[in-house]
């Protein structure tokens, strides 16, 4: 293979994907539309690594760790951004930027503070709140699509939660809130499991919150989630994804997820690349919104389109009114306006 | 070879052959060189152009694969170009393209980096797997930007777009970036076509690692590398010949400019694989394997013919020598030489001729040796015969001499035979051992006869000694006999030793349990004295608790007392102000109120005078009560004082039944001591028992021993007695063997007459009769003997 033009004026930028690589049509797949626009758009040279590379039974953390460093001593091309995909990367980033302090890198979905890291997080209230906004408007209707189906005189819908914390309280926060402005008197059902590896406890969680009138139901629970969906299926309910497409990533319950609250990862990316070849990178913590396509909703792949058009543009509605400014979402739960406390649709 | 053959090569071979072994030689020789020679040449022929044709074969087989695995390729993506492009989603447009074509590309081969739709009306990407939707096709600079397609009709639906050499994708990791992009219109549409981009580095790689040598470049009609970008081959291989392979489809090879070239269409593309490889590398196997072929023949012939020229030189000359020499040899001259430092068959040959010569010439020289050694043979043993004659006679007359009893006579050993001289020493010989044997048989028989009286002397000494011996043994016999019975008794009281000690064992046995019980009861003992002495401690605490109460009580009853002398003092003082009162009264006896309070105070002092009474009884009683607790502490005292000396009584109690448990534990260790040691005793005992026994056996044995050695001496004395007259009848017979010798006449001894014996006389008529010779003498037969030698030599 005759090597690239190796231009030394080119910005090389090196991709370090999440566990799984390219192909998990999630965070990693995402990362990679972000380094392939700006391939085009802004004439980047790059490089694709993964910690699959690395075989042996090594820990995770040491493969990224030892991923990172390569980059960082890599001379042909040298590297002038090397981006970090996933907060699981967080914890190995903070010791190798410590050590490579002339190495520049951005982290997405997690925060590294150091000068040279760039940590890329999101507002994921503000994502919260439209898809609590979707699910609030549809429970009050009667609606079937897939293998879910409302329970029409109830109007509640649930939240599964991880571990109770102060990051998984902004997706309550946002959650409810989104409910409350589509319905006032809506019941949200809220239930943490605890740990985010734990489907089997997701499962029954989930269970409940549907045997209790929920005709929704909104995860942030990582691999405790696929079992959000599972009791969905069960139920015969419906249920959203976080953080990428999950109808795309775990297409066996396309049927049941209504929509996703998307991470745009590839935003992040791009507009790290783009910093960074202004000369601006720095070690701050950037949190992009629903501005500039920092969050979104993805409908589902199967059942989206089954969606009202006038519920998705009542989320649309929220969605400008969150840009504009006219509405503040609250990121802490105990700050979410009671129910009946009259949430008006903006 | 049959007969028939042999004959037949006999007439078809010229004379000259048959005569000369050379010339069949060199003929034979040179007829195998001949046909090898023609069969290498032949061989290296053939070989050379084999290897040539499969070396070019080979290549050609190269190129026309790596054309056939591309096109298989080019084939399969053509097929997936266009049923993308066929799916009836594309023919209308409605926003959901992308998710579509994602879709797709999940299922599609890995290879395949993206796909795109491309709307050629506005000139921009409708839809991609890869973020360019909107993108303007300028802006990108990719060689599908303006394909010109149509799917208008199905025929041209059909095309497919190849870009016609691989390309840097904008899209593409920067070492991963060459990409070839394929394009097929989407049917019943004009402006539309869906591209496909797929990774070339694959191929590439597959192409590169095919052929050992070889180097396969894949080119385009124009001449320029399809695989790599924007890459011109080099112009030998471009030109007529791609053309003509791209024409005719078949493989071709071409060597030019030292350099072979296989070329092969890429079916369904416009392009040709060329396979290329360093002639001189690719001819190398040919070359080699004909340099070889060639060397083997050369060295076959030159071989062949060194081998004949030796072969040659080394038997037919020395055959044609040997022949030479034989005849010489045949002509009478032995003295032909055939020495030969060769060892091989024609050395041996030259060996045996050799030998045969020596041969010959040392039987001649043996056979004139042997005539003349029996002639000189011959007349020796005619002379030998008259000597001997001569000398026979001469030993008759000795030998007669000595028969009639003169054995001074001697022979004269001077002869020419050997065997006569032999003979007339060793009668000499004999005659003088003859002499010498009746001399000293004469001798011995005066010897034999002191010596019989000296042994009669000596064994009668012996019978007495013997005798005693006999009584000795008898009284040895007898003190064992006694000693036995010692034993016998000593092994009695041991037995008996041995069953008092084990009584003694089971009594001390006894003892020491007793011991040990007892030392068990003072440890009761020494505990039940604790106690009391614990108890009598507690008594005495209680006494002299009691002697403080008491004492207490005195203290108590001291102050009663002092109270009493104070109420009798009040009762006084009281008394004091009555009479004071009543003479106060008295002094004023006017009114009726006065009068009261006399009364009043009479009543006073009658009550003070009451009180005073009461105090002294008090007081009386307190004294009583003192006088009591003083006894009751006396007692109490005295009580304590005699527990205290019962404590040490008791104390003492105690440590002599300490010291009790003590001496019966000792007690119990000394007797478990002393039955250990009765124990052993009795076990040794019983050892001591069966010693005895031992030793008395033993003695009984030394008894029978000693009455066995008492016999033996009597015998021996019996024996020595019969040894005391054979002595004597030896020694009367030595001198009757001393009286038959005198008989004859030797060198040593002369008869006391002079004369030979009559019986000496008699010899010379022949043998003795038979009631007259000696049973004593056997000298006699030794004289037959010399006689019979004598006329053995005769």
């Amino acid at each position: 293979v005759t090597p690239g033009t190796d231009d030394s004026e080119d910005t090389f930028v090196g991709m370090l994907y999440a566990r799984g690589g390219l192909g998990d049509k999630s965070f990693n797949d995402m990362a990679n539309r972000g380094i392939k626009r700006a391939r085009v758009d802004l004439d980047v040279e790059f490089d694709n690594r993964s910690p699959s590379a690395i075989e042996g039974d090594v820990p995770q953390s040491e493969k990224f760790a030892r991923l990172q460093r390569e980059y960082a001593t890599a001379a042909d091309p040298a590297y002038d951004l090397v981006c970090c995909i996933g907060y699981t990367q967080a914890e190995p980033l903070g010791t190798v930027a410590a050590e490579r302090t002339n190495q520049q890198y951005m982290i997405v979905d997690g925060v590294v503070d150091r000068p040279n890291v760039a940590s890329y997080v999101f507002k994921e209230h503000e994502g919260s709140h439209l898809v609590g906004r979707l699910a609030g408007e549809l429970t009050k209707r009667e609606f079937a699509a897939g293998a879910g189906r409302t329970v029409p005189d109830e109007t509640t819908v649930g939240f599964v939660g991880g571990v109770e914390a102060p990051l998984i309280g902004k997706f309550e926060a946002g959650y409810t809130s989104g409910a409350r402005a589509a319905t006032g008197d809506v019941e949200v059902l809220t239930e943490y499991a605890g740990s985010f590896g734990d489907p089997e406890t997701g499962k029954e969680l989930a269970a409940e919150l549907f045997d209790e009138g929920a005709d929704v139901v909104y995860h942030a629970a990582g691999a405790t989630g696929l079992g959000v969906f599972e009791a969905a299926q069960e139920r015969g309910r419906f249920a959203i994804g976080v953080d990428a497409d999950q109808s795309r990533s775990d297409p066996r319950y396309a049927n049941v997820i209504l929509a996703s609250m998307v991470k745009r990862v590839d935003t992040a990316v791009y507009r790290a690349i783009e910093r960074r070849m202004n000369g601006e990178h720095d070690g701050e913590t950037h949190a992009l919104g629903l501005e500039r396509d920092g969050l979104e909703v993805a409908y589902g792949a199967e059942i989206g389109d089954a969606v009202p058009a006038s519920i998705k543009r009542a989320v649309a509605d929220s969605r400008t009114a969150i840009v504009q400014g006219s509405v503040d979402v609250p990121e802490v739960p105990s700050l979410v306006a009671p129910a009946g406390a009259g949430g008006v649709s903006p | 070879m049959t007969d028939d053959g042999r004959s037949i090569a006999r007439t078809l071979a010229p004379q000259f052959l048959r005569r000369s072994y050379r010339a069949k030689f060199v003929v034979s020789i040179m007829l195998v060189i001949f046909l090898i020679g023609a069969v290498g040449i032949g061989g290296y022929a053939m070989t050379k152009g084999t290897v040539e044709t499969n070396t070019q074969e080979q290549l050609e087989e190269t190129s026309a694969l790596q054309a056939d695995a591309l096109s298989e390729w080019i084939e399969s993506m053509r097929i997936q170009t266009r049923s993308l492009s066929a799916d009836d989603r594309l023919q209308t447009i409605d926003g959901d393209e992308e998710r579509h074509l994602q879709g797709e590309q999940s299922r599609l081969a890995t290879d395949i980096m993206g796909i795109h739709l491309v709307n050629t009306s506005a000139e921009t990407v409708t839809a991609s797997t890869d973020p360019i939707a909107g993108f303007s096709l300028d802006t990108l600079a990719v060689p599908w930007a303006n394909v010109s397609v149509s799917g208008a009709t199905s025929e041209q639906a059909d095309e497919v777009w190849i870009s016609d050499s691989a390309y840097e994708s904008p899209l593409q990791p920067h070492d991963e970036k060459y990409v070839t992009a394929f394009a097929s219109p989407v049917p019943r549409t004009d402006d539309r076509y869906v591209v496909v981009v797929t990774r070339v580095g694959p191929q590439l790689e597959s192409i590169k690692r095919s052929a050992t040598g070889s180097v396969t470049k894949v080119v385009n009609e124009r001449g320029e590398r399809v695989l790599l970008p924007a890459t011109e081959a080099r112009d030998r291989i471009t030109g007529e010949t791609v053309r003509a392979v791209r024409e005719s489809g078949e493989s071709t090879f071409v060597q030019r400019g030292g350099v072979a070239y296989a070329y092969a269409a890429v079916a369904g593309t416009d392009w040709v694989a060329v396979t290329a490889i360093d002639a001189e590398e690719a001819f190398a196997v040919r070359d080699s394997v004909s340099r070889q072929v060639m060397a083997i023949v050369l060295t076959g012939v030159l071989s062949l013919a060194l081998v004949g020229a030796v072969l040659a030189s080394q038997t037919i000359d020395p055959l044609i020598d040997l022949r030479n020499r034989a005849a010489e040899m045949e002509s009478g001259n032995l003295e032909v030489s055939f020495d030969s430092n060769r060892i091989d068959e024609i050395g041996q040959l030259y060996d045996g001729f050799e030998s045969m010569r020596t041969a010959l010439g040392e039987r001649i020289g043996e056979v004139r040796t042997a005539r003349k050694t029996a002639e000189r043979e011959h007349e020796r043993a005619r002379k030998m015969n008259e000597h001997l004659e001569e000398k026979a006679d001469e030993y008759s007359t000795v030998m007669q001499t000595c028969a009639s009893g003169d054995l001074t006579a001697r022979m004269d050993p001077e002869s020419h035979s050997e065997a006569m001289r032999e003979i007339a020493e060793e009668f000499n010989a004999m005659m003088a051992r003859f002499d010498e044997i009746v001399e000293n048989h004469r001798e011995f028989a005066d010897g034999v006869a002191a010596a019989s009286e000296e042994v009669t002397a000596s064994s009668e000494e012996v019978r007495s000694a013997s005798e005693q011996v006999t009584e000795s043994v008898q009284e040895i016999s007898d003190g064992a006999d006694q000693q036995n019975e010692r034993f016998r008794a000593v092994s009695a009281e041991m037995d008996d030793l041995s069953t008092r000690i084990q009584r003694i064992a089971g009594a001390s046995e006894d003892v020491a349990d007793l011991a040990s019980r007892t030392a068990a009861t003072g440890e009761t003992g020494r505990e039940a004295a604790g106690d009391a002495l614990d108890g009598m401690a507690s008594v005495e605490t209680r006494a002299a608790e009691a002697v403080d109460a008491i004492e207490a009580l005195q203290a108590e009853t001291e102050q009663i007392d002092e109270l009493s002398e104070f109420i009798a003092e009040i009762a006084n003082q009281t008394n004091m102000l009555a009479l004071n009162a009543n003479i106060e009264a008295s002094r004023n006896t006017a009114g009726v109120e006065d009068e009261g309070f006399s009364v009043v105070a009479g009543e006073v002092k009658e009550l003070a005078g009451e009180t005073k009474e009461a105090a002294e009884e008090i007081d009386e009683r307190l004294e009583r009560v003192r006088e009591r607790t003083d006894e009751a502490v006396r007692e109490v005292q005295s009580t304590s004082d005699e527990i205290a000396t019962h404590a040490e009584t008791v104390e003492r109690a105690a440590s002599s039944l300490d010291e009790i448990a003590d001496y019966a534990e000792r007690t119990n260790e000394g007797i478990q001591k002393i039955s250990e040691a009765a124990r052993a005793g009795s076990a040794s005992t019983g050892e001591v028992v069966a010693m005895v026994e031992e030793a008395a056996t033993i003695s009984d044995e030394t008894s029978a021993e000693a009455q066995t050695v008492a016999a033996a001496a009597e015998e021996q004395t019996s024996s020595l007695t019969q040894v005391t007259e054979s002595a004597t009848r030896l020694s009367h017979r030595a001198n009757q063997l001393h009286q038959a010798l005198d008989r004859f006449e030797t060198s040593g001894f002369e008869s006391a007459d002079g004369d030979p014996s009559p019986d000496a006389t008699r010899v010379e008529g022949g043998p003795a009769t038979s009631d007259e010779r000696s049973p004593e003498d056997e000298s006699t037969e030794s004289s037959d003997r010399g006689f019979n030698f004598g006329s053995n030599a005769k």
